[in-house]
């Protein structure tokens, strides 16, 4: 059977349950994954058809292999907690303070832009302070693939909390109801008798901010995730194995994946490109080595500890579904350790069906050697005699 | 990590310099790349007294024709051997090979002196101090044990020189300094002396000034490879370089060599192979699957596996099939050379 259509009959859709989940699934964009990812794996197909080898060949074969995965947005056990505090200036641009650390992923880029959004300002409007703990408030922590769907649900509760705030200072200032203001579209529609007026935000601000009878602008939250909606993700991988030398090598590497609303499709792909990055090593060679003489072990540098460089990576395809999560901030999900999950089982899946063997272990290399046999051209001493 | 003990370092001027800080100062080591030493001085593995810098010395970066062929002063960094136009224009296989050499970053460091005086390798060896501090110490360490193989009587850690097999096949030979000023000896014999004083601490080298590449013959033509898991830094999992030299009597079949590396303590001549070979080339007999088959055999029956990180010695013996496909390509091209030569 197709192995996609196997997965697929088999694939949780809206409205089901996960085993251990009491909320049913909002959003699944799996169907665009396949889509999107096996388009891509044809145009390899249509560039690669010259340079395959033969069809009968027996000591060069290439296959594809195929795994899907899923993940949780923040801990699965839905103690993902956040918080945060936006601290408008008088000129309208935001101080954005949440106790989320970026770790190099750029949360702190993907959080600023949801408060931007949500307020209707320009991201260079927006300053974070992060993960200071003297003067930002409490977050439990980068990891679990939380950021998007826990701290960034956190600053986009404060963003609609200081639009409250704001809404309600404006009523104070023109003797308005709260139903007479309301942001739409980025923009504050007050209802009068006199007509309909449209502010900026900033101009807004600008109304009320400070001064004898203005006030200070502030948006907060504390958000206690209730769900952690699942992003999901299909892999393909392409491998040419060598049966005379007992050789791998992992040509490409397809991840498409569904985290909802890429707020940032950037950083999903950089995201995406790191995971297929440790998929890729865990799946061939990364493997902390116990000497049984010494009794210690020996994969005790990066030398030994096979980390995968970027010459030594395949040539990675990213696509990122169209989704859209009820729950997430701006319908985001999470993307993380999503990227790493069916990264192994879909290598292996392509190894397999090349050398025509089981894996049952990882990685690859106990079995079969990554890497390629690397050749200098013939070079010849006669002149025009052929260095081919 | 830095290292522990402490040593006088000097920057000689001279290569004359160089030799009497070797006589008189006990314990000076000569330091040129340092990607192999510092390392293995961080280890606590190497504790010289005095470390002799040769970058200042300009005469080492010396890269020249000569009559007797190409010299390439022993202090030339492999990214020099990568680029350099005498180089890419006399050998340019030898630039080849050298950009599979390791990464970047060591090559613009390392130095084809040290690369081919590097130190043999193995994981109970290249460990630092803390790691082999429960072990007894091995034959490279002053010990008396090869925790590879408990009843060998010798060192058997692996020679990994990525060079090494091409300047052999190209009957390289070694410009070293003595007493008597320059001498000159064979790549192949100096390797073998480095290999034997390799295997315990106290062995020492001859101080190398350079190599000379012997002009080849016209329709001399050559291949190198490199087998590795991580095409970016690891040391190989096998090498091998292969030449041949047509003979210059229409009558007499052309010269083969192979030597593959990586799998020994020294790299290693196929020397059935390339007796097969020549016998096939001159139409006396044999086919290319004995040839194969003898390359592989005689690769598995003159290698020395070892225990090394992140392959089984199983799948380490499988690679030997790039022996296979090496040979195949080899007698293809020579097929294909002597056809349109019309040898054949």
């Amino acid at each position: 059977m197709d192995p996609v259509r196997f997965r697929l009959l088999n694939h949780v859709e809206v409205g089901d349950h996960f085993p251990a989940a009491d909320r049913p699934l909002h959003s699944c964009a799996i169907e665009d994954c396949v889509s999107g990812a096996e388009k891509i794996k044809t145009d390899i197909e249509n560039k690669a058809k010259d340079t395959s080898p033969q069809p009968g060949s027996t000591d060069r074969t290439e296959a594809w292999g195929v795994a899907f995965g899923c993940h949780t947005s923040g801990p699965s056990s839905k103690e993902g907690m956040s918080s945060c505090v936006l601290l408008v200036n008088d000129d309208g641009t935001v101080q954005l303070m949440t106790g989320s650390a970026d770790i190099g992923q750029g949360s702190e880029t993907s959080l600023s832009q949801v408060a931007a959004e949500k307020l209707g300002i320009d991201l260079s409007d927006i300053t974070i302070h992060a993960a200071d703990t003297l003067t930002t408030p409490y977050d439990t922590g980068t990891f679990a693939s939380s950021q998007m769907y826990v701290s960034g649900n956190a600053v986009y509760q404060a963003a609609q909390n200081l639009l409250d705030n704001l809404i309600r200072a404006l009523c104070r200032k023109y003797n308005l109801e709260s139903d007479q203001i309301t942001h739409q579209n980025g923009k504050f529609v007050v209802i009068t008798e006199s007509g309909i007026k449209t502010m900026t935000f900033k101009e807004s601000v600008g109304e009320v901010a400070f001064g004898t009878r203005g006030t200070v602008l502030i948006g907060n939250s504390s958000f206690k995730a209730q769900d952690s909606p699942p992003p999901f993700a299909v892999c393909w991988a392409k491998v040419a194995f060598d049966r005379r030398t007992n050789t791998v090598v992992v040509k490409h590497l397809i991840e498409a994946v569904d985290v909802g609303t890429a707020v940032n499709p950037e950083i999903v792909i950089g995201q995406v490109q790191g995971g297929l990055s440790m998929g890729f090593g865990y799946a061939m060679m990364e493997e902390i080595q116990i000497d049984l003489r010494s009794q210690k072990p020996i994969s005790s540098d990066m030398l030994h500890y096979k980390l995968p460089l970027s010459m030594d990576m395949p040539q990675t395809h990213v696509y990122i579904a169209s989704g859209y999560e009820p729950t997430g901030p701006l319908g985001a999900k999470s993307v993380g350790e999503l990227s790493v999950v069916p990264v192994a089982p879909a290598i292996v899946n392509a190894v397999s069906n090349a050398c025509k063997q089981d894996i049952n272990s990882l990685p690859v290399s106990k079995v079969i050697i990554p890497g390629a046999v690397r050749l200098t051209g013939w070079h010849s001493t006669v002149k025009n005699g052929g260095k081919k | 990590m830095k290292i522990r003990n402490s040593f006088l370092y000097l920057r000689p001027s001279s290569i004359k310099q160089v030799y009497e800080y070797l006589q008189t100062r006990e314990n000076a080591t000569i330091l040129a790349g340092g990607t192999d030493l510092v390392p293995l001085m961080k280890y606590g593995l190497k504790n010289p007294g005095y470390l002799l810098a040769l970058d200042q010395i300009e005469d080492l970066k010396k890269i020249e024709v000569r009559s007797e062929g190409l010299f390439i002063g022993s202090m030339n960094t492999l990214s020099t051997l990568e680029a350099h136009p005498l180089i890419r224009e006399h050998c340019p296989v030898l630039s080849e090979t050298a950009r599979l050499v390791a990464s970047p970053q060591i090559r613009n460091v390392g130095v084809i002196g040290g690369n081919i005086l590097q130190d043999r390798r193995c994981m109970y060896f290249n460990q630092t101090e803390f790691w082999r501090a429960g072990l007894e110490p091995c034959f490279k360490t002053g010990g008396r044990v090869c925790h590879q193989a408990p009843g060998s009587s010798s060192c058997r850690a692996i020679y990994y020189s990525d060079l090494a097999p091409l300047l052999m096949v190209m009957d390289a030979r070694v410009e070293y300094f003595t007493d008597c000023g320059y001498k000159y000896d064979s790549l192949q014999k100096i390797i073998h002396q480095h290999v034997l004083a390799n295997g315990s601490p106290e062995g020492k080298n001859p101080f190398i000034t350079g190599f000379v590449i012997p002009h080849l013959s016209d329709g001399t033509w050559l291949k190198c490879v490199k087998h590795s898991v991580r095409a970016s830094l690891d040391f190989p999992i096998l090498n091998g370089a292969m030449l041949y030299h047509p003979s210059s009597n229409s009558n007499q079949s052309g010269r083969v060599r192979i030597v593959i590396g990586a799998v020994s303590p020294e790299p290693t001549e196929l020397i059935e192979t390339q007796g097969q070979i020549e016998e096939y080339a001159a139409g006396r007999g044999g086919s290319i699957k004995e040839i194969i088959e003898t390359a592989v055999s005689e690769t598995n029956r003159k290698s020395g596996l070892i225990r090394e990180t992140g392959l089984s010695l199983k799948a380490r013996k499988k690679a030997f099939g790039a022996v296979a496909s090496l040979t195949e390509e080899f007698i293809c091209h020579l097929e294909g050379q002597m056809t349109l030569a019309g040898n054949h």
